[in-house]
């Protein structure tokens, strides 16, 4: 019979093979799908803990999340009645114009999906005004932007005068993901809200910034 | 003292007249540097420059039937590289592309993966009966043996294998799938990794029969933050497959060049024992290269340049005079060291940079190495 600290483990542990009947085996002997879901939450946290810390690395975080999401499977037909077993928030993502990275996107994408959120990934080579479009679109709290080369990072620049354009500047929180971002540099000449080159940290800002949302609403 | 006895001179761990230097520049650069040196060709840009490697590749090229399609010839001047590398490394083994978006400020396009063809594959046994490309197609080596003949006696021959174990495997099965293979399903991983492994060790075998005086590597085993993978699953399931490689070029007296890009320190020691003799960038954004030299500067070269990502790009001269002088003095001293540019200088870098770089290096990397104090 699983327990929550086997649900904890089983992500930390990265049992991708195994979750599924372990979050069966938790559903029958009484857990509600939302405490499975915390739990599932708190070994992902966790497995980010690890990474942040170099202990974890790239391929441990996406086995994490994948895991994450098969478990996800099971028990999010069954969450959608329950209170606190809501979106975390849309996000739509994308790597920059010019820039045709995807596996950095595609692993936050993982990551942000398993910590529940709705995930728009809007693919590679993105012009501009498109981060936009979808944004609005699928009503977005967060754009979050993928550029790896030094060429293709001041692009970011051009989604900032996107929204401003458009008179959207505050209503969405951008971050920008790459390999050779310079944070404090990116932040300064680009006008993101935040910029990094670690996943997990991107995913810690991304939630922090619902929380204050959510607690300001 | 000709480039190659440079070459030499170095890879010995002894210091030769000076540093040698290489760049990996961009198209739209190496147009920009042209301009302003008032030169018409790379080799006398590179004499402008100082570069001058004392090292040739030499590879498997498309057999004598082949002609490229027209949309490969528009896909490779899109994207700055050459039909039969490309070709053999991509084409011929059924992996598709598409090119990128045309950015203001660069001749040149990027291109992604569209179509992983082993990605399909639910059985190992599908590994092990697909056809690869064949060895033995007339005309293979005909360019290699040309270039032997042709640089022997001023270069360093090097059989380039580049992509053959991790980023074969990727490119062939998906990313996304062969790192599941990895953590989930290890005899298909095994079974992709020993099928690329057999092909390899044949192909470094003619290489070297041809007259490649070692063999070159380029796999790309770490982000800025860390490796790909975990150092202990690397060093169980690649590690003995590379020294199977290795072993090909080392048994015959031959050098071990491997690159990688990204952070990856926790494996050089493993790279040092099984016998890489030159490790490529160490990448200066990353890296802690004045460590590497300590613990491993009497066994390896280290091969590597300014980094691409910050000074190059958005430094001032200053700072790229500074990185150039502080590798100078600290990786110079007692050989085993190149240098040059980390990676490929984009369009976005300023001309005075690179120009600025080659400047420092060519009065500064002479031996004995004597830096300015201020």
């Amino acid at each position: 019979m699983s327990t929550k600290h086997d649900l904890k483990q089983a992500i930390v542990e990265m049992k991708y093979d195994e979750v599924a009947s372990l979050v069966q085996d938790a559903l029958k002997t009484g857990l509600t799908p939302l405490g499975i879901l915390e739990n599932l939450r708190d070994g992902l946290e966790i497995v980010g803990d690890k990474y942040h810390n170099g202990e974890y690395f790239l391929s441990e975080l996406f086995m994490a999340a994948e895991t994450m999401k098969s478990a996800l499977q099971v028990i999010e037909p069954l969450l959608s009645n329950e209170k606190g077993g809501e979106s975390g928030g849309t996000i739509v993502i994308g790597s920059i114009q010019g820039d045709i990275h995807d596996f950095g996107k595609t692993i936050v994408s993982s990551l942000l999906t398993a910590a529940g959120f709705n995930v728009v990934d809007i693919g590679i080579d993105v012009p501009p005004p498109r981060f936009v479009d979808e944004a609005e679109r699928v009503s977005a709290d967060i754009i979050g932007i993928s550029a790896l080369l030094s060429t293709t990072q001041p692009s970011s620049k051009k989604v900032i005068e996107e929204l401003k354009s458009r008179g959207l500047r505050s209503k969405y929180k951008v971050i920008l993901g790459g390999t050779g971002a310079d944070p404090k540099k990116a932040v300064e000449e680009f006008g993101v809200d935040a910029a990094v080159f670690d996943g997990s940290e991107g995913v810690r800002i991304i939630k922090s910034w619902m929380e204050e949302k959510k607690g300001s609403a | 003292m000709n480039a190659k006895e440079r070459l030499l001179t170095t890879l010995d761990h002894r210091e030769p007249d000076r540093v040698p230097l290489t760049a990996n520049l961009s198209r739209d650069t190496q147009m920009k540097l042209r301009d302003h040196y008032g030169v018409k060709t790379s080799e006398d840009l590179y004499e402008k420059l100082g570069v001058e490697s004392g090292r040739a590749g030499i590879g498997i090229g498309p057999p004598t039937d082949w002609k490229p399609t027209t949309e490969l010839l528009e896909f490779c001047r899109e994207t700055g590289y050459d039909a039969p590398g490309q070709h053999t490394t991509y084409e011929e083994w059924g992996i598709k592309r598409k090119l990128g978006s045309r950015m203001p400020g660069t001749t040149l396009r990027q291109f992604f993966f569209t179509n992983h063809p082993w990605g399909r594959f639910t059985e190992v046994s599908q590994v092990e009966e697909v056809e690869l490309p064949d060895l033995d197609a007339p005309g293979r080596f005909d360019q290699a043996i040309r270039a032997v003949k042709d640089y022997k006696d001023t270069h360093l021959i090097f059989g380039g294998l580049g992509h053959c174990q991790w980023t074969k495997a990727w490119e062939l099965r998906g990313m996304m799938t062969f790192m599941k293979d990895l953590h989930t399903n290890v005899r298909m991983a095994a079974a992709i990794l020993d099928r690329l492994n057999d092909y390899y060790v044949d192909l470094a075998d003619r290489l070297l029969d041809i007259g490649a005086e070692g063999l070159s590597f380029g796999e790309d085993w770490g982000t800025n933050k860390s490796m790909f993978i975990p150092p202990k699953m690397w060093s169980e399931i690649f590690k003995p497959r590379y020294k199977r490689l290795f072993e090909r070029a080392k048994r015959r007296g031959g050098f071990v060049h491997f690159h990688s890009d990204g952070n990856i320190t926790p494996i050089v020691g493993d790279l040092v024992e099984i016998g890489v003799h030159i490790l490529n960038p160490v990448q200066p954004e990353c890296m802690d290269q004045l460590e590497v030299k300590k613990n491993y500067g009497d066994e390896i070269t280290i091969d590597t340049g300014i980094s691409v990502q910050k000074t190059l790009p958005y430094g001032m001269v200053d700072d790229v005079k500074k990185e150039a002088l502080h590798a100078m003095k600290n990786l110079a001293p007692g050989g085993g060291f190149i240098y040059g540019t980390s990676h490929m200088a984009l369009y976005d870098v300023p001309v005075e940079n690179v120009v600025a770089l080659y400047d420092t290096c060519r009065k500064y990397g002479k031996y004995p190495i004597s830096i300015p104090s201020n």
